[in-house]
């Protein structure tokens, strides 16, 4: 039991605070006009809110489909060039969904709602890829050994029982994402057949000068994820019951070939496919041009690394304490879930999701109300306002992987450290983040490449504007096709640097 | 341990920053303005901070941001892309007045009358049109209406940007009934939309259309880029002909009164020599000082080809109720 004088709670309920509620509150203020927005709705506005939620669905369908498999196979069996699709699977999560849509438009012309599906389904599948894959990392060796012994479809039926949950969490964040997201539908809309989304109803309004519109037209889509995400909740509980101290681990099976065959043609869809095109349109150029396509492609090279070197510093920095500061408070929150039920711990969950469901213009807006005050110049214009920005906001995405990994955590174990006196921090950092570091580490690099990739409140924070994703809308609405593509790639690049080299690393030293 | 440390340590002291000598807050796309605001930084050694617009994503951008900054403001300066909503800025009461010297030259109709704001270096809404082969392309708005031409061609959603502050002109010129009657007749004839001006033009440049309604900006990206293709400047005359110019803008944000660099980032701004470094860029912005020295390829307004006069208070007066009329028409 965690009671309200522990300095940790208090420790939380500050942090959540000042990083995500303070600059929640205009917009929930102005969540109170609802029932005269209601009176507003009309056939437009319901069509445009069932093509969103049947379009997020099937992405998320999409992402399953994808991500669930290639999580599977990657996590549990050993199969020629199984590391190098591990190495790559998180890149497509560094590559704007945007992006995503031009390269598949460029190398297949598919346009319409359905390629929206498709681009999000690929932008998002390694979500469930990688939490199955860290979800079959604390699979018990006994129970999956004796099930394989019985049979194999046995073995197939506990992995897959294993690792829905992981895998929901992932589709379900693919709904969330998708449904909020109106540059993609935007961008296929305007290459084939006109159609729009709910999301750009809600930027539309965003877009008066009064935002409080905006805020209280995303009613209905923060409602919808709000749902979904709590119907989630049973499903991460249920997790605990498959825990061990000891681990199986992958191993080899007869088909391995087809295995890896099928993880090289998902990695494809997902990263090689769109990687290809966006270098070959580092070079792309008109038929009256003069330069060649390698010209093209140097010189589009050196202006991203010369243009957008310190946009890449500035925004490294604020990213990067956004997912410090997830990474310190996310296992905290995962603790006060795990001990707490009922409508407390439903409550607990929408004051924290409630943050990544409202649109980040609105998080911007608010935060300009907060805190554009006199006496607070130094720090509205510092990078701490954005990192806290991004804190609060994609919080929800660490706590839910802490939380996953907190149900693995031996249940005695930590009641044994409660008997020894061991306070609430001890318990958390001393146990829970040293046997979990890999997910609370997991929960802190989706957060930075989630903050890399927010465009919405870079516009209205001072700190946050000069950064990568205002350089490269910018030059994306410039035309400017040749640097956006190579700016892309070394964006995702340097992103992906430490991820080679911890790799390359850690098998020269095994 | 101590490695984890000495990042956050990093972290933090990258975390610290003293506050610039001059805010700017601009709209124009940032690889044509940022080395001219680093080129001025450099010349009177200052720190700026320069803070950039988005229209990709249709965010409420500077503007909005000006709007929410009200009671404390944060910037100096703003440098529009156009001036319909800097005229609002001045009805909100958020700009001073200010009246650049380098600004002689300039055609009165683009200088606020109380000297709010100075309009310069242009874009002309044109037709954009593929010349690898032979396309019938409109020369009139009304030509819209015709299949003839409308099957070939594409223009942006009047949702944003210079779009929507064209059609917010023709609702102030006719009325919101006749504009929509008029999309709904172009859509009939068969007239494609696009989210943008610049993705209108690349779908030319892709060869799905033949010709499309843009800016002077974009259809010389396409140039630059080595596309086949030419404009038209697009008489949208209602009884006298002309096309339409939408300057650049620049106003001093009301609190920067005593701020002297900020001045003179707007007497800078203005000059015929940025004019001409705006002209002589990737976008070809039409210089708007006389008797100055046009680069080749550009064309001189009422020289080369007639120019309207828009009441352009009476535009930006139309442009909250016009965004809406459009969305109710076009998100759907």
């Amino acid at each position: 039991m965690i009671t309200i004088k522990s300095p940790w709670l208090w420790l939380l309920a500050i942090v959540s605070l000042l990083c995500a509620w303070l600059p929640l509150m205009p917009s929930i203020v102005a969540f109170f006009d609802f029932p005269q927005w209601l009176g507003t709705l009309d056939s437009r506005l319901l069509l445009l809110l069932w093509r969103s939620i049947w379009m997020s669905s099937a992405a998320a369908i999409g992402a399953l489909i994808l991500g669930w498999p290639l999580g599977l196979f990657l996590g549990r069996y050993r199969f020629p060039l199984r590391s190098t699709y591990l190495l790559f699977l998180p890149l497509s999560l560094m590559l704007p969904p945007l992006m995503v849509a031009q390269a598949w438009h460029g190398l297949t012309g598919m346009n319409g709602v359905w390629a929206s599906v498709f681009s999000f389904a690929c932008c998002y599948a390694p979500l469930p890829a990688l939490l199955v894959i860290r979800s079959l990392s604390k699979q018990s060796s006994a129970s999956y050994d004796a099930a394989r012994m019985v049979s194999g479809g046995l073995g197939l039926r506990l992995l897959i029982s294993h690792t829905r949950s992981a895998a929901f969490v992932g589709a379900a964040f693919c709904f969330i994402f998708s449904i909020g997201d109106f540059a993609v539908p935007d961008y296929f809309a305007t290459v084939g057949d006109l159609f729009h989304v709910y999301s750009s109803e809600v930027f539309s309004n965003s877009r008066n000068s009064d935002f409080t519109a905006g805020a209280v037209s995303s009613l209905p889509l923060i409602i919808i994820s709000l749902a979904m995400l709590l119907g989630l909740l049973p499903w991460l509980k249920n997790q605990q019951q498959h825990t061990s101290q000891q681990c199986a681990q992958p191993h080899t099976v007869k088909h391995s070939m087809s295995l890896s065959m099928f993880c090289l043609g998902v990695t494809t869809v997902l990263v090689f496919a769109i990687i290809g095109r966006m270098y070959f349109e580092t070079g792309m150029r008109g038929p009256l041009a003069t330069s060649s396509w390698l010209q093209t492609s140097s010189k589009a090279f050196a202006d991203a690394f010369s243009l957008g070197r310190s946009d890449m510093i500035r925004t490294f920095q604020f990213a990067s304490i956004g997912a410090l500061i997830c990474m310190v408070v996310a296992p905290l929150w995962a603790f006060v879930f795990h001990y707490s039920s009922g409508l407390k711990r439903n409550l607990l969950f929408v004051i924290l999701v409630m943050p990544m469901l409202v649109p980040s213009l609105s998080l911007g807006f608010g935060s300009i109300v907060v805190f554009n005050q006199p006496y607070l110049d130094v720090f509205y214009n510092s990078i701490w306002l954005p990192a806290m920005l991004i804190a609060g906001r994609f919080m929800p995405i660490a706590v839910l992987i802490c939380i996953n990994a907190f149900g693995s955590q031996a249940a005695a174990v930590d009641n044994s450290a409660k008997l020894h006196g061991l306070s609430i921090g001890q318990r958390v950092y001393a146990l829970f983040v040293r046997n979990n570091w890999r997910a609370c580490l997991l929960g802190g690099a989706l957060v930075f490449v989630f903050a890399m990739r927010e465009l919405d409140f870079a516009i209205l924070l001072p700190a946050a504007n000069q950064s990568t994703a205002v350089r490269y809308y910018n030059a994306l609405h410039f035309s400017r096709d040749n640097f956006v593509a190579a700016f892309g790639l070394s964006i995702c690049f340097i992103l992906f640097l430490p991820v080679m080299l911890h790799s390359w690393l850690s098998k020269n030293s095994s | 341990m101590s490695k984890i440390y000495s990042i956050i340590c990093i972290l933090l002291l990258g975390a610290c920053s003293k506050p610039a000598d001059l805010v700017i807050y601009c709209s124009l796309d940032q690889d044509l303005s940022e080395q001219i605001i680093r080129d001025f930084e450099e010349q009177h050694d200052i720190d700026i901070n320069v803070q950039f617009d988005v229209e990709r994503n249709k965010t409420v951008g500077l503007v909005s941001r000006i709007i929410a900054e009200a009671k404390n403001p944060q910037a100096d300066v703003f440098w529009n892309n156009e001036i319909a909503h800097t005229i609002r800025l001045k009805s909100l009461g958020l700009t001073t007045p200010y009246a650049p010297a380098t600004a002689e030259g300039i055609p009165a109709i683009f200088i606020d009358a109380d000297n709010h704001y100075t309009g310069f270096a242009a874009r002309a809404r044109v037709i954009m049109y593929r010349t690898d082969i032979e396309v019938n392309y409109p020369k009139h708005l009304n030509d819209f209406l015709n299949s003839e031409y409308a099957e070939n061609g594409v223009m942006a959603q009047p949702l944003t940007g210079t779009t929507l502050s064209n059609f917010a002109y023709l609702i102030q010129q006719s009325s919101t009934a006749e504009v929509v009657q008029w999309f709904d007749d172009v859509k009939s004839a068969g007239l494609g939309f696009s989210a943008g001006n610049a993705d209108a033009m690349r779908r030319v440049c892709a060869g799905d259309y033949d010709w499309c309604f843009t800016d002077t900006d974009d259809a010389a990206k396409a140039v630059a880029n080595g596309y086949a293709v030419d404009i038209h400047y697009l008489d949208q005359g209602i009884g006298k002909s002309g096309a339409m110019l939408i300057p650049n803008s620049i106003c001093l944000i009301d609190g920067a009164q005593q701020n002297e660099m900020a001045k003179k980032f707007i007497d800078y701004v203005v000059s015929a020599e940025s004019e001409l470094r705006l002209a002589n860029s990737t976008s070809a912005q039409i210089p708007l000082h006389r008797g100055i020295t046009m680069p080749d390829g550009i064309q001189l307004p009422n020289r080369d080809y007639p120019v309207l006069d828009i009441p352009w208070a009476a535009v930006a007066a139309e442009l909250d109720g016009a965004a809406s009329t459009f969305q109710e028409l076009f998100v759907r």
